[in-house]
């Protein structure tokens, strides 16, 4: 509901909408601010560091290669230093137990940064799909991805990722409401079939790999997720020092489909 | 998608008005009560006179001539026009009255309590023209017969039929059409009026193929039965129902709307005495829907509004006069209800509010004049499964136990007659408010959800202080006035940083209370004779909110603060049968709450904001000008007329967001949406 309706009521209110226009900006100057994306799967563990950017200047991808980096498995009792490798991830080999929590501890510049996760139980993805849904404007290929949700409890929350030839195209963070005999099935609005009026960043074309990542994740991390979806800035995942970002260890449940879109049943 | 608004559409300007004053009733209740009925306007020495700080009765045969938005004559934003009160922005049909939002207004129509009165994302408000009879604005110290309000009090009235005649008006325009018909069932003993108005636009969007889906209307019915069973005594019977529905068919729906209904009784005994008692109730439900693949969604929500009220007026002599009065009102609020494929989330409760007021008016050696009340408000949030009900996933159920809140609220204006010409006054009133709108976006929306005083919520209570200086001419062609004042506002609520209406079925748990501050300057100067009249009015005034928990606990810009608006309105009577008119309007610019740096999530862009509103939009101005040409002949009146909206075509900032932009040297770029360019109107309408 969170993603599906708003982008709904945005599309009528903004379809009616009459002009847009560039504004100059005058940003304000704040110190970066580091921030954390940690993950540990069944494949091992990746951490990286990098620092927020004004918004005046291109994004800074330069990772941070000067800090201790510590995963620690609380319930295995056991301890790893995470080492930066040539792109400058922080990697471990081993890899998670599901119903083990986890500590990472990043130290840098007289900072430290700590968040601990347990290890979420894995889901399966049952299906995945496309149907082209009329909208005013256009049609709009709306991709439904389904997976697994274990009935027996409440308040399950997961990530469900989507990549378009491996790369990053859009996400978002989903609750067990959806939920119905076991099953969640999560909609999202992707590509709209005239390419000539799509951006090429959520533009799909014949033959994309669309591939669906779906994790499953704490209340804390869902609330993150959602703040920064509606452009606010969620709770703090890290205790200690101050930064953004998260720390997830849960199992990476993944399938893809080809993108054909004469292929896609109108809905 | 195409550009709705840039069809051409006719439109109505000022036949409610003229309906109205030409409906008076020749009875000798009705007669008595024409101080209620027909005053459509206020002279300058009625403003000058009037004791109350912030009252403004609405010159309705005025505001018909001002031009508006696709010609619509509407009374919510001919209320913007006054100094101190400025409109949400394009796209949204409240108003804001001296820092407040638009939820801290108490809207009423005979009685009966209107929740977000809009039609069409704010175009149109529910008021058709063709109905309203009175419209009194109480931006000041609230009188004390009001209550459940901290900003200001609209009280409209929907005219009542002639008692002798029958009358019918209709327009016909490409956006709306409306009727109006009103006259004598039985004469001098039972009248009718009638008005209803439905917009059309989804039927020329049928002609469209790519959105013949699209389902976009409104409509808006009123009625009111007037019976005089015997001299003395007077029974209106008043109902509206008004409602909007916004879809793609067979994918998602947005529809909301009022209905409600009123019984005012009021009886006269001897010439100093009077008794009111009104019974009303009154519904607002949104209900937003979407099916899409195998997902069911829907959101509904209401909230039911029942009371009872007596009003007691006494005359004690031609200068003093005392009202007292009860009101009893149970309110039933469901925050929302949320049906996600199986699941099912339920927040409903109730709370019974009860008032005992006193008010006194009088002058005082020639030069002091007085307003004196006072409001004893208790409200008692209710429990008991029969008066709530919640059901959630893996949340915790709120406090549903019951607590009583108790609130004496004196309400003072005073005036000073420095002479015939100049006058002094000051004011000071508490109020209180038990339903509190919360938020996601700076403006209303249909589906803001609706906090009720409870046993953790507590009542949002505000202090307001005022002083003023009224004068005018000898023979009123000119007058003006400058008015101060300062506001505080204790238990105003918002959603926490990163919470939406859609975070959690339980809203306590995702919102937190805070204070509000607000004061400000407002000055105006008017022009009431002659062929040139109009008004030009200058608010300076600055509005804040703190809570702890957000923006680190410190003061921040409020998102209804605007630090200048500027208002100039002309109406030329170019001859007998042409009046022209223009408004030009300037407001400073909208607190915002932008980024100030940016970082990668999973690939994605994200921001990161330090502080809440500490950007502002660019300022708000729009030109607007119109043309009415009137003929009235012995038994028709027809009209036309011509208008353009945002004459030089300023695109005012509605939406504003931020987007990656591989095109600049930043990467990122801001973006500001408007709603609305250039419109022009034409209208047509026949009444008799």
């Amino acid at each position: 509901m969170r993603n599906i309706i708003p982008y709904l009521i945005l599309i009528v209110s903004m379809s009616a909408a009459s002009c847009s226009k560039e504004l100059d900006f005058d940003y304000h100057d704040i110190d970066p601010i580091t921030v954390i994306e940690a993950s540990l799967t069944g494949e091992g563990a990746e951490v990286s560091i990098t620092l927020t950017t004004p918004m005046d200047e291109p994004i800074d991808r330069t990772r941070l290669t000067d800090a201790s980096v510590t995963l620690t498995d609380i319930s295995g009792n056991t301890s790893s230093l995470l080492l930066p490798d040539a792109e400058g991830l922080y990697r471990g080999a081993y890899a998670g137990v599901s119903g083990h929590i986890y500590e990472l501890k990043v130290e840098r510049d007289g900072h430290t940064f700590t968040a601990q996760c347990e290890m979420s139980m894995p889901v399966e993805i049952t299906g995945m799909e496309f149907n082209w849904i009329k909208m005013p404007y256009d049609h709009v290929a709306v991709l439904q991805v389904e997976f697994t949700d274990n009935p027996a409890t409440e308040g399950d929350c997961y990530w469900v990722r989507v990549y378009r030839n491996g790369e990053a195209y859009m996400w978002t963070a989903v609750t067990d409401n959806l939920s119905s005999g076991g099953e969640i099935a999560e909609v999202m609005m992707t590509s709209r079939m005239n390419l000539d009026k799509e951006d090429e960043k959520t533009a799909l074309r014949d033959g994309d790999i669309v591939t669906a990542s779906v994790a499953k994740i704490s209340r804390d991390m869902c609330d993150y997720l959602e703040a920064i979806s509606n452009d606010s800035n969620g709770p703090a995942m890290f205790s200690g020092d101050f930064c953004l970002g998260y720390f997830l260890a849960a199992p990476l449940a993944k399938s893809s489909v080809i993108f054909h879109p004469d292929e896609i049943p109108y809905y | 998608m195409k550009k709705y608004t840039k069809f051409v559409y006719t439109s109505v300007l000022s036949v409610a008005a003229i309906t109205a004053t030409a409906a008076e009733p020749s009875d000798s209740l009705a007669a008595g009560q024409l101080d209620e009925l027909i005053v459509t306007g206020q002279s300058a020495r009625h403003r000058l006179d009037d004791v109350r700080l912030g009252a403004e009765q609405l010159e309705l045969s005025q505001m018909a001539k001002v031009p508006m938005l696709f010609g619509e004559n509407d009374l919510i934003k001919s209320i913007t026009l006054m100094p101190g009160v400025h409109g949400e922005g394009d796209g949204a049909g409240g108003f804001e009255v001296r820092g407040g939002t638009s939820s801290q207004n108490l809207i009423q129509l005979d009685g009966i309590t209107l929740y977000n009165p809009s039609h069409v994302m704010g175009i149109f408000s529910t008021f058709n023209d063709n109905a309203i009879s009175r419209a009194i604005l109480f931006k000041g110290p609230i009188p004390a017969h009001y209550g459940g309000a901290t900003s200001s009090v609209l009280e409209t009235a929907l005219a009542p039929g002639d008692m002798q005649s029958f009358h019918a008006s209709g327009t016909i325009g490409i956006l709306a059409a409306k009727a109006m018909a009103a006259g004598p069932i039985v004469k001098d003993r039972l009248s009718f009026a009638v008005t209803a108005r439905r917009s059309y636009v989804d039927a020329f969007l049928q002609m469209v193929p790519q959105y013949r889906s699209t389902v976009m209307n409104f409509y808006d019915i009123t009625a009111r039965l007037r019976y005089i069973p015997r001299p003395g005594d007077l029974l209106d019977m008043s109902f509206i129902v008004s409602h909007d529905n916004m879809a793609i068919k067979r994918l998602m729906g947005m529809y909301w709307g009022n209905i409600g209904g009123s019984v005012n009784w009021v009886t006269r005994r001897g010439d100093n005495l009077t008794f009111t008692t009104t019974g009303a109730v009154s519904e607002y439900a949104p209900d937003m829907k979407m099916t899409m693949m195998d997902t069911d969604q829907r959101i509904k929500e209401y909230i039911r509004d029942f009371s009872l009220s007596e009003k007691t007026k006494l005359n004690i002599t031609d200068l003093h006069t005392l009202e007292m009065g009860l009101r009893s009102e149970l309110l039933r609020v469901k925050s929302a209800e949320m049906l996600i494929n199986e699941s099912r989330m339920t927040d409903i409760r109730s709370g019974w509010q009860n008032a005992v007021w006193i008010n006194y008016d009088g002058s005082f050696a020639d030069r002091l004049a007085l307003a004196a009340g006072a409001r004893l408000d208790i409200f008692t949030s209710l429990s008991g499964d029969v008066f709530h009900k919640f059901s959630a996933h893996d949340e915790t159920a709120p406090d549903f136990s019951s607590r009583t809140y108790v609130s004496a609220q004196p309400r003072i204006s005073v005036k000073y007659d420095i002479s015939t010409l100049h006058s002094l006054k000051a004011g000071f009133g508490i109020s209180t408010q038990h339903i509190h709108a919360i938020r996601s976006s700076a403006t209303s929306f249909p589906f803001d959800r609706y906090a009720l005083t409870s046993a953790t919520v507590r009542p949002e209570r505000a202090l307001q202080y005022g002083v003023a200086y009224a004068g005018m001419t000898e023979e009123g062609d000119y007058d003006w006035s400058a008015e101060a004042y300062f506001k505080t506002l204790d238990h105003v609520y918002d959603y926490k940083d990163g919470r939406t209406m859609f975070s959690r079925i339980n809203l306590e748990s995702i919102i937190l209370g805070g204070r509000g501050r607000s004061y400000g300057l407002e000055l105006m100067a008017r022009k009431n004779t002659g062929r040139l009249t109009g008004w030009v009015s200058y608010t300076l005034s600055h509005t804040q909110t703190k809570i702890e928990g957000i923006n680190d606990g410190r003061w921040y810009n409020a998102s209804n603060d605007r630090r200048h608006d500027f208002k100039i309105t002309a109406i030329f009577t170019l001859t007998d049968r042409w009046d022209l008119s223009g408004s030009w309007s300037y407001s400073s610019g909208q607190p915002l709450t932008a980024p100030d740096v940016k970082y990668e999530l999973d690939g994605t862009t994200c921001y990161y904001y330090s502080a809440r509103n500490s950007y502002r939009t660019p300022p708000t101005h729009r030109l607007d000008l119109s043309a009415i040409y009137t003929h009235s002949g012995k038994k028709l009146t027809y009209q036309w007329a011509f208008g353009v909206y945002n004459a030089y075509c300023r695109y005012n900032p509605y939406i504003v967001y931020f987007e990656d932009d591989p095109s600049k040297p930043s990467g990122t770029r801001a973006v500001q949406q408007a709603l609305f360019g250039l419109v022009p109107s034409v209208s047509y309408t026949l009444k008799f």
